[in-house]
């Protein structure tokens, strides 16, 4: 049974259990560590993904680091905010926030790249996957930053809502009252959030609940002083989160006149709207394309009438890629259902919850008790280019105040950073180009450079015919006639001197529409063929997309390309220039001497980008005389002592990335005669490491990776008895280690000890 | 200086390792070589047999003290042993790694398959894929045949 099915079937056992019945929670904690860990690698490896286009761009993960810690340069940190901004989105978070909310990308930056810049860790020995695990550890614990970042999270963010089912099961009480949890009225949120702080241990409900009071600041109908209120009210809470976790109360960055008074912009998850205002209304449509986390804005489904209500939004990801929304307007003071067209459910005839449906806001918030089936089992699934047309009832500014600078809080100094980063020249755009470009056939078709025309066929000192088998035989018979003979002898001395060559190919040349009479020097044969009348000739064999296998640097870093030239070798390609790309292999055969170049581009746009040539004979010569066949032996034997000797083009260079293990030679030089032997259509070889351990034992339950532990025996003591060995990297000691220790210690710890 | 010898059955990489004494009492032995750090080189006068067997040592000394690992032995035919000695880090620095080191954990488990990238030792191999261009070069043979004059028509 995968994760996701056990999580689906405890999802389905608790549908019709009321949630205030705690016996039926006993296997939360299961589920909590099930979805913990789900969204934990999806987001390591969305991560892994995004740095890797960081990393890419500053050559090495470390370099990027480095320049930030080092330099504290804006530049650097703009990998690294790709990247956070990466992992963000991929949690649920608007990325186009960035356009309304620099600030947040300001606590981002101070929240991730703060705690890596200490300085006593040596970054040049932390690999990216370790990077990456900081980050989400950094993530993980800084409730600063998760109070966006992982509340907001709709990838199957099951520990979210058991956390909220625990609210309501901590605080039991009439429907108007959990209203305020979720904003509807900010008069209440200190209330709201006194509530929620009893229950502190809860860490996310604590940080959610917070948010959804942070939401209510938005409406446009609050008083100044009102927002004044509100905002001591939450920077009190603020505070005794920190108190209670033991946070440093000056990191914080929470709540200040910049975020006030621009949109509201709240994403993902099942959130609760509030307004009272009617604006404009507008529509819009949105294309929805597989595996991709769209960012729908609250805003964008905002009230439509001056009567108090909030949008319950459900938004979630599956693990297949597909998503599903319900979308529900809810009338804030009878909780009943007033409009639900957006909702993408298909158990209510694609209409979400029915009109008039008296919901419960624990309902928005967890999927497991619910008066609806689960929604797992009915999502409407989106494919690509599905569109959903929703309204806009306001667009960000027309009803929105416009952000005025003067009310940004003091002590912000990231805010030129924020401006540099914006004002970062794009890219430059290639002239003639278009980024968007349509398909291109899979033949090529008109889109391979130019083909050169010169042709030595024509010059009359010589024929170049194409004849059959059939033929070839006719012209073997008609030449060994005594009267034929004799002719020849006049003319050439030895008749075979009037034949220059024959040799096979393996593709088709150009030739005349006729026959013509074979002629040897001017003595008609009486043969027929056919004429060639291109000296070269293109063999185009298609294109390859390579698409990304782990999504991550393991694409590049340890991954092997090779590949197959008929005729040529197997030669290595270098996976840093291809991969993610079309790679176009294309032949250029001289039928005159058999001599074949092939070339390897990249195609991007409508160009191909030539990246490498190789050269071999594709033609096998046919002895036509004793001294033919000679000549044909010696130049076999030559390419064979070329193999011997090890002088081959075949052996196989340096590994690609230093990553894998040493090579051995995959082939030899196989021109011509060898070559025809072969298999005549080039393929590639892509080469990946995969752990035995994984696929070995499949069944084994392993321990945590990538755990980020300060003491390492509390941590070996918590994996309960037997003998466990623990790898440990990025290691930091808080006492002094000489160095001529360190190395050494580092080196084993990495391999791993046994406490 | 002052040695004494233990015969250690466990692993470099445990940091409890269980150890037989080899001798009661310590014995007296001539610090040769300071190499740097981590290694150190001894003289010592001691049963031949018991010199073979010891591959462990505590060392104490007015520079240093702690546990070696005997990476290397001569025996004399007076029954002189020179031992060369590398320090256990391990052991050293064990209450440091136990309680006052961060890091990172990693395993390899089903749940979070660990890709190898030479970080750590892992057991891999190594998957081919192969993936064949839609076209190539015609299966059968075409001839080709080149004779002398006969311009062209």
């Amino acid at each position: 049974m995968s994760q996701y099915e056990e999580v689906l079937n405890i999802s389905n056992s608790y549908k019709n259990v009321p949630v205030q019945d705690t016996d039926t929670l006993e296997a939360l904690p299961l589920i909590k560590r099930i979805a913990g860990d789900s969204v934990k690698s999806y987001i390591c490896k969305q991560s892994a993904k995004l740095f890797d286009a960081a990393a890419k761009r500053y050559y090495t993960v470390s370099l990027a680091v480095d320049e930030a810690i080092t330099t504290g340069g804006v530049m650097a940190y703009m990998p690294l905010l790709e990247t956070i901004g990466g992992v963000v989105g991929a949690m649920g978070v608007a990325v186009e926030i960035v356009d309304y909310t620099m600030p947040f990308w300001v606590r981002v930056s101070n929240a991730v790249l703060t705690p890596l810049g200490f300085p006593e860790v040596d970054y040049d020995e932390i690999k990216d996957m370790q990077i990456l695990t900081t980050i989400w550890g950094q993530l993980t614990d800084d409730g600063e930053v998760l109070h966006i970042a992982v509340p907001e999270s709709v990838i199957i963010c099951i520990s979210d809502y058991i956390e909220q089912s625990q609210i309501v099961t901590y605080a039991p009480g009439p429907v108007g009252s959990y209203q305020t949890v979720y904003g509807a009225s900010y008069y209440n949120v200190a209330n709201t959030l006194t509530r929620v702080r009893a229950n502190a241990s809860n860490k996310y409900a604590s940080i959610r609940s917070r948010y959804m009071g942070y939401v209510a600041l938005h409406t446009a109908d609050i008083p100044a002083e009102e927002v004044i209120r509100l905002d001591e009210a939450l920077e009190q809470y603020k505070s005794q989160i920190n108190a209670d976790w033991g946070r440093d109360q000056t990191t914080s960055t929470e709540l200040s006149y910049a975020d006030f008074g621009k949109t509201i912009r709240f994403v993902g998850g099942d959130f609760v709207a509030y307004s009272q205002t009617l604006p404009v209304q507008t529509t819009d449509t949105k294309v929805w394309k597989p595996n991709e986390i769209q960012t729908v804005g609250v805003d964008e489904y905002a009230v439509k009438t001056s009567v108090t209500k909030h949008i319950v939004i459900d938004l979630y990801l599956y693990n297949n890629g597909n998503t599903a929304f319900s979308i529900n307007m809810v009338n804030s003071s009878t909780s009943f259902v007033l409009d639900n067209r957006y909702s993408t459910y298909v158990d209510y005839g694609g209409a979400g919850i029915p009109v008039g449906t008296q919901v419960y806001p624990y309902d928005y918030s967890q999927p497991f008790y619910t008066n609806r089936p689960a929604l797992h089992d009915y999502a409407l699934k989106t494919g690509d280019g599905d569109e959903l047309t929703v309204p806009i009832l306001y667009t960000p500014g027309d009803s929105i105040p416009a952000y005025n600078p003067e009310n940004t809080l003091p002590g912000f100094p990231e805010e030129t950073a924020v401006r540099n980063l914006v004002e970062q020249p794009e890219e430059p755009e290639v002239p003639g180009i278009p980024h968007k470009l349509p398909t291109p056939p899979i033949d090529g078709g008109t889109l391979q450079p130019p083909f050169f025309t010169d042709n030595a066929t024509m010059l009359g000192f010589f024929t170049v015919w194409n004849p059959t088998g059939i033929e070839v035989g006719e012209l073997a018979q008609a030449m060994w006639s005594t009267s034929f003979i004799e002719q020849l002898k006049k003319v050439f001395g030895d008749p075979i001197n009037g034949i220059i060559a024959l040799h096979k190919i393996y593709c088709q040349p150009t030739i005349t529409p006729a026959k013509h009479n074979i002629q040897i020097g001017y003595i008609e044969t009486g043969v027929q063929s056919y004429r060639v009348t291109e000296q070269y000739i293109k063999v185009d064999c298609g294109y390859i997309d390579i698409p990304e296998y782990y999504e991550s640097v393991y694409d590049y870093e340890y991954t092997q390309l090779q590949l197959y030239l008929p005729f040529i070798s197997i030669v290595d390609i270098d996976i840093h220039k291809v991969m993610g790309k079309r790679l176009h292999v294309w032949y250029t055969v001289d039928v005159l001497t058999g001599t074949c170049t092939a070339s390897v581009a990249v195609q991007e746009g409508v160009l191909d980008k030539t990246l490498y040539t190789f050269n071999g004979n594709c033609s096998v010569s046919i002895p036509i005389t004793s001294g033919s066949f000679n000549n044909m032996l010696v130049g076999l034997l030559q390419v064979t002592g070329s193999i011997a000797t090890g002088n081959i083009l075949g052996a196989a260079s340096t590994a690609a990335g230093g990553g894998l293990a040493q090579n051995v030679s995959m082939s030899g030089n196989f021109s011509s005669n060898a070559g025809a032997m072969l298999p005549r259509k080039p393929y590639l070889l892509i080469s990946r490491r995969v752990p035995v351990d994984f696929t070995r034992t499949p069944d084994t339950d392993g321990h945590d990776s990538n755990v980020f532990v300060n003491d390492l025996q509390a941590y070996a003591d918590s994996l309960g008895t037997g003998l466990h060995r623990v790898a440990v990297d990025n290691i930091k000691f808080s006492t002094a280690i000489p160095v001529e220790h360190l190395a050494e210690l580092r080196q084993l710890l990495r391999n791993g000890i046994v406490l | 200086m002052i040695l004494m010898l233990f015969k250690t059955n466990s692993p470099a990489w445990y940091l409890n390792k269980s150890l037989t004494p080899l001798i009661s009492t310590p014995i007296n032995a001539t610090r040769k070589h300071y190499a740097d750090g981590n290694t150190i080189t001894v003289s010592l006068q001691t049963d031949t047999n018991i010199a073979q067997k010891c591959n462990y040592v505590y060392v104490s000394d007015t520079m240093l003290q702690g546990y070696f690992f005997v990476t290397d032995r001569i025996i004399d035919m007076g029954g002189l042993v020179t031992f060369t000695l590398q320090l256990d880090v391990l052991d050293k620095y064990a209450n440091d790694i136990r309680h006052n080191m961060q890091g990172v954990v990693k395993e390899t488990d089903h749940r979070h398959a660990y890709i190898p990238d030479g970080t750590f030792i892992t057991e891999c191999r190594e998957e081919v894929q192969q993936i064949d261009y839609p076209e190539g070069f015609d299966l059968g043979a075409k001839y080709i045949l080149i004779t002398s004059g006969g311009a062209y028509a």
